[in-house]
């Protein structure tokens, strides 16, 4: 049911004359009115407002033709002349239409203003051009989509070598404390891991005519096409695990070690490289060595392995290992321009 | 579209759709920031333009971004604005394109739009009513109110001539 005030009566009042009030509604309103007497006096004349309309008016429109689309399919007259000729200079007539302008026109003296719709064709001025049409060239490819393609190449060799390299350079050369060659050729390698501490594999490596027969197994040929003969002996070091031919054998299949053909080929910066030669007391304990011993510590033992990624990339690679910092052993490798570095915890 | 069909259209295109522009704001600089503008929008829409239809889609493009400039920025053509060397030549020594060029001027800017686009470029109605969001019948009559004008504006020159 409706609330009536003094602020709303009006509006209710509209409703009760538009008939939009019930029956109940509308009797709330005239007691209302009736407690009202200055509201009802108000309202009185309402009901002619709503009675009220506006007067028409005969006002017309008088552009109808000049919105409608030109149409050719009634005949020509003086009112649609134009739309004609502008149509034949559009090229909107067939050639009967065409002609039955030329008739009119003729006919009528408007040959002056076929003429002048024909005449009407801009031309664009090609004098003015754009001049700054350089900036709004675009290269081929982005400077940023050729680094992005890089990095991508970069990140994916990285993982490669990481995940690969890194298991298997990181265990293995972990059992070879060190690789040591002395001045007769013979190489040592010694063990780090816990179960061979100590034991040293001693490999003697020296070039052989071809002709000759006098290696021991196995054979191997070189790059230079020289028959390479690879002596491998065993020496103990004190105390030393045993160490048999299984072992050795396995040492040797699982880490292959370089081309073993000679010493050049050994030891260049396609295989492991060495920086540092001294003289240890490792050997000096065994007469074969004692008077000439020297020591090649293995430095870059990834020098395969970047060395391959280079060639593979045709961009300079490298890999290096810092323990400048006391906490942190640092490795950092580097492809091209891009470089990856790796912190870890001592 | 490629990157060559791109350059190449900058090419084809970039002078007409300057001139097209130019005829609207008659303000160099103004003009220029248009052509940009289509350029740039094209560019970063080149996945999704067909390479054989990139002028409808410039001149799209255009007249959208020229329809900007003028509401948007409220850019007004006034005296100040203009870069063109107004004929300052008595109408006799006006050959007729500088005559139509001047009558196009007192055109309602969507009748010059749509008889530039269809004398300047040779499109059809069809083509015209995509560029410009119009229907067919829309754009016809807005091109044969524009001869009607320019012809009526002919013939008052030719009237001064004469005199």
């Amino acid at each position: 049911m409706i609330k009536v005030d003094i602020y709303n009566y009006e509006a209710f009042y509209l409703d009760y004359l538009e008939g939009n009030l019930n029956a109940k509604d509308s009797q709330v309103l005239l007691s209302f009115l009736d407690t009202h007497p200055a509201c009802a006096a108000e309202v009185v004349d309402m009901a002619d407002v709503l009675e009220f309309e506006l007067p028409k008016e005969n006002l017309e429109f008088e552009g109808k033709e000049a919105l409608l689309e030109p149409v050719f399919k009634n005949g020509i007259d003086k009112d649609n002349v134009e739309n004609w000729l502008i149509g034949s200079a559009e090229g909107l007539l067939s050639e009967v239409e065409n002609q039955k302008l030329i008739n009119y026109t003729k006919a009528h003296g408007l040959e002056h203003t076929s003429s002048l719709y024909r005449k009407i064709k801009l031309q664009p001025d090609l004098t003015v051009v754009y001049e700054n049409k350089n900036t709004l060239l675009k290269k081929k490819g982005l400077v940023l989509g050729m680094f992005v393609r890089m990095l991508s190449v970069a990140a994916v060799l990285a993982l490669v070598f990481f995940a690969v390299n890194w298991n298997m350079y990181q265990n293995v050369p972990q059992k070879y404390a060190s690789r040591s060659l002395d001045e007769n050729n013979f190489q040592q390698i010694k063990f780090a891991d816990e179960q061979h501490k100590g034991a040293a594999v001693i490999e003697k490596l020296m070039q052989v005519p071809a002709q000759e027969n006098i290696a021991t197994k196995p054979k191997t040929t070189n790059k230079k096409g020289l028959k390479t003969t690879r002596i491998l002996k065993i020496e103990r070091l004190n105390p030393v695990p045993k160490l048999d031919n299984n072992y050795l054998a396995y040492i040797t299949m699982e880490k292959p070690l370089p081309e073993l053909s000679n010493y050049d080929v050994l030891f260049t910066e396609d295989d492991l490289a060495f920086t540092e030669i001294k003289n240890t007391e490792d050997f000096i304990e065994h007469d074969h060595y004692a008077h000439t011993a020297s020591k090649v510590n293995v430095h870059d033992r990834y020098k395969p392995v970047t060395n391959a990624l280079s060639n593979f990339t045709k961009l300079p690679v490298s890999y290096q290992e810092s323990t400048k910092d006391s906490d942190y052993k640092v490795t950092k490798f580097k492809i091209g321009k891009i470089s990856f570095e790796r912190k870890k915890k001592k | 579209m490629t990157v060559d069909e791109y350059n190449s259209a900058v090419a084809d295109y970039a002078d007409n759709i300057y001139r097209f522009v130019l005829k609207h704001l008659k303000n160099i600089d103004a003009a220029r920031d248009v052509v940009q503008d289509t350029f740039e929008k094209v560019w970063l829409k080149k996945e999704n333009i067909d390479g054989q239809k990139v002028k409808s889609y410039l001149f799209t493009t255009a007249y959208n971004r020229l329809i900007d400039v003028v509401r948007k920025e409220k850019f007004q053509v006034g005296e100040e604005n203009i870069d063109y060397v107004k004929h300052a030549d008595p109408i006799k020594n006006m050959d007729l394109q500088s005559i139509l060029n001047e009558a196009l001027d007192q055109l309602p800017a969507i009748q010059k739009t749509v008889i530039l686009l269809r004398d300047y470029e040779g499109y059809d109605y069809s083509e015209i009513g995509n560029i410009t969001d119009l229907k067919e019948s829309q754009v016809k009559v807005y091109i044969f109110r524009g001869r009607k004008k320019l012809k009526e504006i002919l013939v008052s020159v030719e009237a001064v001539l004469e005199k």
